[in-house]
């Protein structure tokens, strides 16, 4: 069975910031107020132990025991520094690694906490500016992470200085380095996933959506070289130059990438490399993995959730619709087995 | 992107779902019907009565350029963008459906693309690709207003008066501007008018399109303090950006801003507006958001134009500052404080990133 962790709002406000755990049935199984505003929620992988990571300019990460969500631990961010909205676990469940940066330049950085005391152990370097996710590309070895590059997100110049960088979560140093073509200047490399064959799926923003169609979704593929997800001019239109969360089945194969801004959810089969198709939702912007392989729970801004089941043609139905709207779900959910 | 302007009362109250719940029961498919039939429709087919004129005024001064007729498009193109800047603030539904948004006033302008395009386009202006069904699927660049606007009011714009390949140029894709955005603004309006009649048009029930439609309010006046205000002013004088004003070469940057604030006014506080939907005992409130839109209007209205000049200008700037200040506070009241009261809850708002 599957239990779902997400930021959300019990409440209208900032008054209402919190995270919530739901099981398979969509029932809530325990709430917890937050101070801030969360982004995303990290499990173990022994599922002993959850991070609850603030929304960038993160203050803290805190956390959390996964059977009732009780405060455990808080990590602060170092003075003149922020977290970036997401941290990543070593196997063992003994480390997490989370992306920050400074808060003058957006100098990318990647800190290393021994968990749950939340001794800071390490720090080094993104390979770029203001790193968004990281994700193991090796476990425990290599980390993949999305320098998203954006030092101000109001600047019209339209340019990000992203990269997607692989580095040595040992050593701190970078293997590779990948830049896109210099005519996608605008796109900033945000959101990542790794497939079962152990490719590497990245979902991008344009800073420039409006511009020309850009591709939003690539994969690294094993020689290192990209390769951008082709999807129909229509439906890369509704992702309207913007994605917000990336997410993989369970069997590893279907990547989903959802865009708030244009409340849409797009399907591809990565390793044949093939476009399923797309679902609609208002600001439906969190997305996991469901139980059976294709499916994927969605979530939005204004509480619904919908099952998504891409594994023959893509469909979906209402999971629930809360007539009050509450809780709201924020940027990413995540999918925890039990 | 939000503060925390919540007292810890109001914390506590939220917390305790007293905002949460709805305080009266509202007829949200009535008043749905209500606000489109009269605010959203009403604001388009102002739209598309002014593109129809300001693409008759491109075909007369095609027939017979003249100084005169360059006079006139210039006054219809102020004319559609009044009604423009009237109509923008309702995105949800038809004007966010095929990029219709952007094609008719792509902004904010990115690397002077739309120089760029509109340079190429001049120089080798292709009649197949200026016919209509052709120009639709054009970069969004050359599409709408920003390319118009430089068309009238560039610095080589009177380029236009002189015989020769440059004049039937210009006026060829003027005309391919103007008559496309008669065709945008006539689809919006059609949609809008037919919307009327429905309980909740683009949406699953009534009160979802009641949300969105407030959704739509909201963005508006994210966009007026973010993007058409702060992003000029920049955080100090050398950081200001008064190229990033919208249609500052036709002057409008503050006037937008104004005719921005109208129409929100009246989608808020006019006969039909949202304000319609707070219960008798929220008078005060009602009070406390008029107060908002005037004190921002105000601001606005001080603000000594235009608005690239006045964010780089050190005297000048601090009416710039107020302007902002009173935007974020009508924000922060439009975001936190009235939806619940009017039974509605608004969402995470689909403008926010996954940072700031």
């Amino acid at each position: 069975m599957m239990r779902y962790l997400s930021a959300c709002n019990l409440a209208p406000g900032p008054a209402g910031y919190g995270l919530a755990a739901l099981d398979a049935a969509g029932r809530i199984v325990w709430r917890t107020a937050a101070p801030a505003r969360g982004h995303t929620v990290e499990v173990a992988p022994d599922g002993k132990l959850l991070a609850f990571i603030d929304r960038k300019p993160g203050a803290a990460i805190t956390l959390h025991a996964p059977a009732d969500g009780a405060m455990l631990q808080r990590i602060a961010a170092p003075e003149g520094w922020h977290f970036g909205g997401h941290a990543a676990f070593s196997s063992d469940g003994a480390r997490l690694y989370a992306t920050e940066s400074r808060d003058d330049d957006q100098t990318g950085r990647i800190a290393v906490y021994r968990v749950p005391d939340g001794e800071r152990i390490a720090q080094f370097s993104s390979g770029g500016i203001e790193p968004h996710e990281l994700i193991w590309a090796v476990p425990d070895r290599l980390l993949a992470i999305g320098n998203g590059g954006l030092v101000d997100r109001l600047a019209t110049e339209g340019e990000a200085d992203s990269n997607l960088a692989f580095v040595d979560a040992e050593t701190g140093t970078a293997q590779s380095m990948l830049r896109l073509d210099e005519d996608w200047i605008s796109l900033s490399i945000r959101h990542l996933v790794r497939t079962a064959e152990g490719e590497t799926v990245f979902a991008m923003q344009d800073q420039d959506p409006a511009t020309d169609w850009r591709p939003l979704v690539g994969v690294v593929r094993d020689d290192g070289t990209i390769e951008m997800l082709d999807m129909p001019r229509g439906d890369l239109m509704k992702l309207r130059g913007y994605c917000g969360s990336v997410a993989i089945d369970r069997a590893g194969a279907i990547v989903a990438a959802t865009s708030p801004h244009g409340g849409f959810a797009a399907l591809w089969n990565v390793p044949e490399r093939r476009y399923l198709g797309g679902v609609e939702l208002r600001d439906g912007c969190g997305i996991a993995a469901a139980e059976a392989p294709g499916r994927f729970v969605f979530t939005s801004g204004s509480g619904t959730r919908l099952l998504i089941d891409a594994s023959d043609g893509v469909s979906s139905r209402v999971l629930e619709r809360p007539a009050e709207g509450l809780p709201l779900w924020d940027n990413h959910l995540t999918a925890m087995p039990q | 992107m939000l503060k925390g302007f919540v007292s810890r009362i109001a914390l506590l109250a939220s917390w305790l779902g007293v905002f949460a719940a709805p305080a009266h029961a509202a007829d949200f498919g009535a008043f749905n019907q209500t606000y489109a039939r009269t605010i959203v429709t009403p604001a388009f087919k102002k739209v598309a009565v002014e593109t129809a004129k300001l693409a008759q005024t491109a075909d007369d001064f095609a027939g017979a350029p003249s100084q005169d007729g360059f006079a006139a498009m210039r006054v219809a193109f102020d004319s559609v963008s009044d009604a423009w800047a009237r109509a923008e603030i309702f995105r949800n539904g038809p004007l966010e459906q095929e990029q219709r948004d952007q094609r008719f006033l792509y902004w904010p302008e990115r690397r002077n693309i739309v120089d760029k395009q509109l340079g190429a386009l001049l120089q080798a202006p292709d009649p197949h690709q200026l016919e209509p069904a052709q120009f639709a699927h054009a970069t969004v660049a050359v599409q709408g207003l920003p390319a118009l606007e430089r068309l009238l009011y560039g610095d080589n714009a009177r380029q236009i008066l002189s015989a020769g390949a440059e004049q039937k140029a210009r006026i060829a894709v003027i005309q391919a501007i103007t008559h496309n955005l008669e065709i945008l603004a006539r689809e919006v309006a059609v949609a809008w008018d037919k919307a009327s009649s429905q309980p909740a048009a683009f949406s699953h029930d009534p009160t979802e399109a009641a949300t969105q439609a407030y959704g739509d309010i909201l963005t508006g006046i994210q966009i007026i303090a973010d993007r058409k205000v702060s992003a000029v002013l920049g955080k100090e004088i050398d950081k200001a950006r008064p190229y990033n004003a919208e249609q500052y070469r036709a002057g409008r940057s503050l006037q937008n801003i104004r005719s921005n604030l109208d129409a929100l006014k009246l989608a808020v506080l006019g006969p039909d507006g949202f304000a319609t939907l707070l219960p008798p005992d929220q008078a005060a409130l009602k009070e406390e958001i008029g107060k908002a839109f005037d004190t921002t209007m105000a601001a606005a209205a001080a603000v000594p134009e235009p608005l690239d000049v006045a964010v780089a200008d050190p005297a000048k700037r601090k009416s710039v500052d107020t302007l902002l200040e009173a935007a974020n506070a009508l924000r922060a009241l439009m975001t936190q404080k009235v939806p619940p009261a009017l039974g509605l809850t608004v969402g995470f708002n689909s403008m926010d990133g996954d940072g700031q």
